[in-house]
């Protein structure tokens, strides 16, 4: 195939370059196309090209690449060493010859995050993790760095999605360790609901260390999960009977639960481990509580019966305490009782007037109630001043259980 | 080996049998293998600068930053020599060369060019001299294109359309973006809108980043992090970023073209060593701020991760854009474009933190006030509006910023533009002696249509119906030659003053138009239709009928010659008196 000339006036085709058109007679020819020994040169040069490209492009990579990683090799030993300054100028060095590399960019957010400057770190650490959603590392470096910012949401946010995300290598220990950075966090921000939830989580994954046992146990005692703590204290005495913190946890959440005999003996035992105070204290409480306790099992109808009537001689001394917590040094008109209150305190009078009746399980069942009616009208009345007959707290929060 | 040679043949030419390939998609092929060529060009002068740039400054030992002057002055008095010496058409900016040669040479631009180009500019930004690739690119994409039209034997239209198909090539793979290059070339180099042209520019330079993303990877210039606009409060920021930006680019065109002038002035021989100078300078001011060495992609990364103080942002951009200047100025060879970023980068991400500390209400991300400084700086220097609104997309990614980015952009062309008429390239291109056609001129001188001409009058129209005679008499009344008929249905026929005086002269002047004589067909033409197409048709019907577009029967008015002419201001010369003498008048 020859090349194509072309009339410039009126388009036809024509069979010479230097004919005249026969069709409009003009001599404006021009050659079009190319011929396919030209079209295979073009192709031919292209490839040419395209390998030569290809070569210099491969050898400019394996440079960059080298010098990069030299560059980060360097930045990596600077930030171990705790020179940041430098640690960042080396990572900006690697980065300049791998703009795309994660690593260098992760290196560089650490060591801007060490150097704290947060604002960078946190534009580099979202960049990266706009790529990789679900990688743990960055969602990490993300909380540490929302963490420290105070902006806690976020940070548990990212711990979260930290803890459920992707890592290399021993991903269980990972895993366990930012829980337990999260429930860190946590117990020192004051978020109780969030670390009991974290808590219950962290219980079914529970760590061997004993150490970390302990702290947990004590926290789920902080966030009131008394049946958790109970448990897990539980299983770290039969792996050692002797373990005066634990016999304390367990007794303390037993004591939690209204379990006053089981937290006596706990107590006891944590005595016979080391004896001090605080336990001597807790074991005299609890023997206070068992003793008012009318509800507990094995004491007599007859025992029952005088329980009862204590209650409401407690609840009702309880509550002039209350309304009067000056005593006798107190001059002036006391403070008018709700009538709700009133009418309590008339029945708890009327129970305790006169002779004490006979000891049925109906009249033990109804001073009970009396008591309890009393104890809960005057509560509002008692909130403001701290309780005043601790073993009653304790008997009247497990009555009302 | 047969068959191959019929593949080839059936896409140099057509057949005889017919097209394979008809000339359109043969041209949409030549985009692509453009694109390709471009791409492996640009690739190679990418990883050039940058090698250049690791032997040079990057090598420097930490003890020996006080050699850094050294390598720019080096670099760009060794350019200057080349140009000055071997290759002359290297010499200026990209978008004027590219332009002249579409405007001026039927789209000829010399290969040497081209090598030249890749050469200076190696040496003058490795080097660490503050300009950018993206101008030579786009004149060695350009260049690539011209030469290949010239291999394929192109008609003298299509190699005017070639060299603009070859800068969007050039220009996509140095920025890799290409939606930005293929709108830089509409409206820089071409100065139009020219849809003919533009699937095989968006071919070519789609096919040339596909090369470059090949070759080194589909890293973007810029890792641009989440962006987040805060409320429409800030938008009065992002104005006023506009008008300082806008104000800035002004006075950096003015006085990088008056140093150019002032230069351009000097004898060639005295003009060879101020490369030297400015290089000098330059690397003075890198040993103590080394981020304004180079093109400064890296810079503008730090800046959208909000590495430096606002101050400090300031400072680097003022130090940009004064050594820019001074280079430009000094004719370092190397583009605007890549400097022009830097100091929008520098300028937007310096407000925003001046923003931040004086601004009552809630502030966006740094990131976000950057890419509105790229786009604002970008506007106001180069004046092209599109381009600078979907440069920015392209590089965030992100629909966010357009809102704030268009505002300020077009508040940067308005202040840009009072101050300073024209951008620097048509600035430039005067300075040289071109006089190039500019996108704003064109749209300051629209192009009339039809209806800015037509007759609304039925003044040349007959029915068929009326005899010899009155059609006479109406057009003895008018001007015109030729009386226009509806036959019927929007079928419209003219009939000439000679042949209604012949069938008068026969004695048919009482007869019906439509009995007596033959009647010629004539086109419609429509009232939105360009004036130089109903020229085209004026030069074979003596008038033309302008109905509507939905009702052809429906008259809007008439078009005759006369009435072009008067469209154009052009006054028809009345003949003088048989007693004057045809020619010139003596005395």
């Amino acid at each position: 195939m020859a090349k194509r000339y072309i009339c410039l006036v009126c388009r036809n085709e024509i069979a010479h370059p230097n004919a005249e058109c026969p069709y409009c007679k003009a001599r404006s020819v021009i050659a079009e196309g190319a011929s396919p020994r030209i079209l295979g040169m073009v192709f031919g040069v292209m490839a040419a090209v395209f390998a030569v490209t290809g070569f210099y492009a491969k050898s400019f990579k394996a440079e960059r690449s080298t010098r990069g990683q030299h560059h980060f090799g360097v930045a990596q030993e600077l930030l171990a060493e705790g020179n940041h300054a430098n640690a960042i100028k080396e990572y900006r060095n690697a980065l300049s010859y791998a703009k795309e590399e994660p690593d260098y960019r992760l290196g560089l957010a650490r060591a801007l995050f060490e150097d704290e400057r947060y604002a960078e770190t946190e534009n580099h650490l979202v960049d990266l993790r706009s790529q990789d959603p679900t990688s743990g590392i960055l969602n990490y470096l993300l909380a540490q760095l929302a963490a420290r910012q105070g902006r806690l949401d976020e940070a548990v946010s990212y711990y979260r999605t930290a803890i459920h995300g992707r890592w290399e290598g021993d991903t269980e220990d990972r895993r366990l360790n930012l829980r337990l950075e999260l429930v860190d966090l946590l117990e020192t921000s004051g978020r109780d609901e969030q670390l009991a939830a974290e808590l219950i989580a962290l219980a079914e994954i529970m760590p061997d260390d004993r150490g970390i046992q302990h702290k947990l146990g004590a926290l789920m005692l902080r966030t009131q999960l008394y049946d958790r703590a109970s448990s897990l204290f539980q299983t770290l005495l039969e792996a050692n009977p002797r373990d005066h913190e634990a016999l304390l946890g367990r007794g303390e959440a037993e004591f939690q639960l209204g379990n006053y005999i089981t937290a006596r003996t706990q107590y006891n035992r944590a005595k016979l481990v080391q004896d001090d105070d605080a336990t001597n204290e807790r074991i005299a409480l609890c023997n206070r509580i068992i003793e008012l306790d009318p509800t507990r099992r094995g004491i007599s109808l007859r025992e029952r019966f005088r329980r009862s009537r204590v209650l409401i001689e407690r609840a009702r001394a309880a509550t002039l305490t209350c309304q009067n917590p000056s005593g006798a040094a107190f001059v002036g008109p006391l403070v008018a009782l709700p009538a709700n209150l009133a009418s309590a305190l008339e029945n708890a009078d009327q129970a305790l007037s006169g002779r004490p009746g006979r000891a049925t399980d109906e009249s033990v069942e109804a001073n009970t109630l009396i008591a309890e009616e009393l104890w809960n009208q005057a509560s509002p009345l008692c909130e403001a001043s701290s309780p005043p007959d601790p073993p009653l707290v304790h008997v009247m929060a497990k009555l009302s259980r | 080996m047969n068959t191959i040679r019929e593949i080839l043949g059936k896409l140099s030419t057509m057949g005889k049998s017919g097209p394979v390939l008809d000339e359109p998609q043969r041209f949409l092929l030549l985009a692509i293998v453009i694109g390709i060529f471009s791409g492996l060009v640009v690739v190679c002068f990418h990883i050039s600068i940058e090698l250049l740039n690791w032997i040079t400054i990057h090598s420097l030992a930490p003890g020996a930053k006080y050699l850094t002057p050294l390598w720019p002055a080096l670099g760009g008095v060794a350019a200057y020599l080349l140009v000055f010496f071997v290759v002359p058409t290297a010499r200026g900016t990209g978008v004027n060369y590219t332009k002249t040669a579409v405007y001026a040479s039927d789209g000829y631009i010399p290969f040497r060019s081209v090598l030249g180009k890749f050469a200076t500019s190696t040496l003058s930004i490795g080097t660490g001299n503050p300009m950018g690739p993206e101008d030579p690119a786009l004149q060695m994409g350009a260049g690539i294109a011209s030469l290949l039209g010239r291999i394929f034997h192109l008609t003298r239209e299509h190699m005017r359309l070639i060299a603009p198909i070859g800068a969007a090539a050039g220009i996509g793979a140095a920025f890799n973006t290409p939606i930005a290059a293929v709108l830089f070339v509409m409206e820089e180099v071409m100065s139009a809108w020219n849809a003919g042209v533009l699937g095989s520019i968006v071919l070519s330079s789609v096919s040339a980043v596909v090369v470059s993303r090949w070759f080194l990877g589909d890293e973007v210039l810029y890792q641009v992090p989440e962006i987040e606009v805060g409320d429409y409060s800030e938008l009065l920021l992002y104005a006023a970023i506009g008008a300082v930006g806008g104000w800035l680019s002004a006075l950096f065109c003015r006085y990088s073209i008056m140093l150019r002038g002032r230069i351009l002035k000097l004898r060639e021989r005295r003009r060879l060593w101020l490369p030297a100078v400015a290089g000098l300078a330059v690397g003075i001011v890198g040993t103590y701020a080394p981020e304004t060495l180079g093109a400064g992609y890296q810079v503008i990364d730090g800046a959208l991760h909000d590495r430096f103080a606002w101050n400090l942002l300031l400072v680097l951009g003022l130090l940009k854009l004064l050594s820019t200047a001074l280079c430009f100025g000094c004719g370092t060879p190397g583009g605007l474009f890549a400097p022009t970023l830097f100091v929008g980068a520098m300028l937007g991400g310096g407000l925003a933190g001046l923003a931040q500390l004086v601004w009552p209400l809630s502030t966006s991300s740094v990131a976000a006030y950057v890419l509105v400084g790229i786009g604002v700086f970008f506007a106001g220097v180069f004046r092209a509006p599109m381009t600078s609104v979907f440069m920015v997309f392209e590089l965030s990614a992100s629909y966010v910023v357009i809102l704030p980015v268009m505002i300020a952009n077009t508040i940067a062309i308005l202040v840009s533009r009072r101050m300073e008429h024209d951008s620097v390239f048509q600035m430039a291109a005067y300075q040289d002696g071109l006089d190039l056609p500019s996108i704003e001129d064109r749209r300051e001188t629209p192009a009339l249509n039809v209806e800015d001409a037509m007759q609304r009058t039925r003044e040349l129209v007959v029915s068929d119906r009326i005899s010899v005679a009155e059609a006479l008499k109406t057009i003895e009344s008018s001007d015109a030659d030729a009386l226009l008929v509806e036959v019927r249905y929007g079928q419209w026929r003219w009939i000439g003053k000679r042949e209604l005086l012949r069938a008068k002269e026969n004695g048919d002047e009482d007869s019906s138009l439509h009995k007596a004589m033959k009647m010629w067909p004539v086109v419609r033409t429509y009232p939105d239709l360009p004036l130089d197409q109903a020229l085209r048709k004026l030069a074979i019907y003596p008038a033309l009928p302008v109905t509507s577009r939905v009702n052809p029967s429906f008259l809007l008015g008439t078009l005759t010659l006369a009435d072009v002419h008067r469209a154009y201001g052009i006054t028809r010369q009345e003949p003088k008196a048989e007693t004057s003498s045809v020619g010139p008048s003596s005395g």
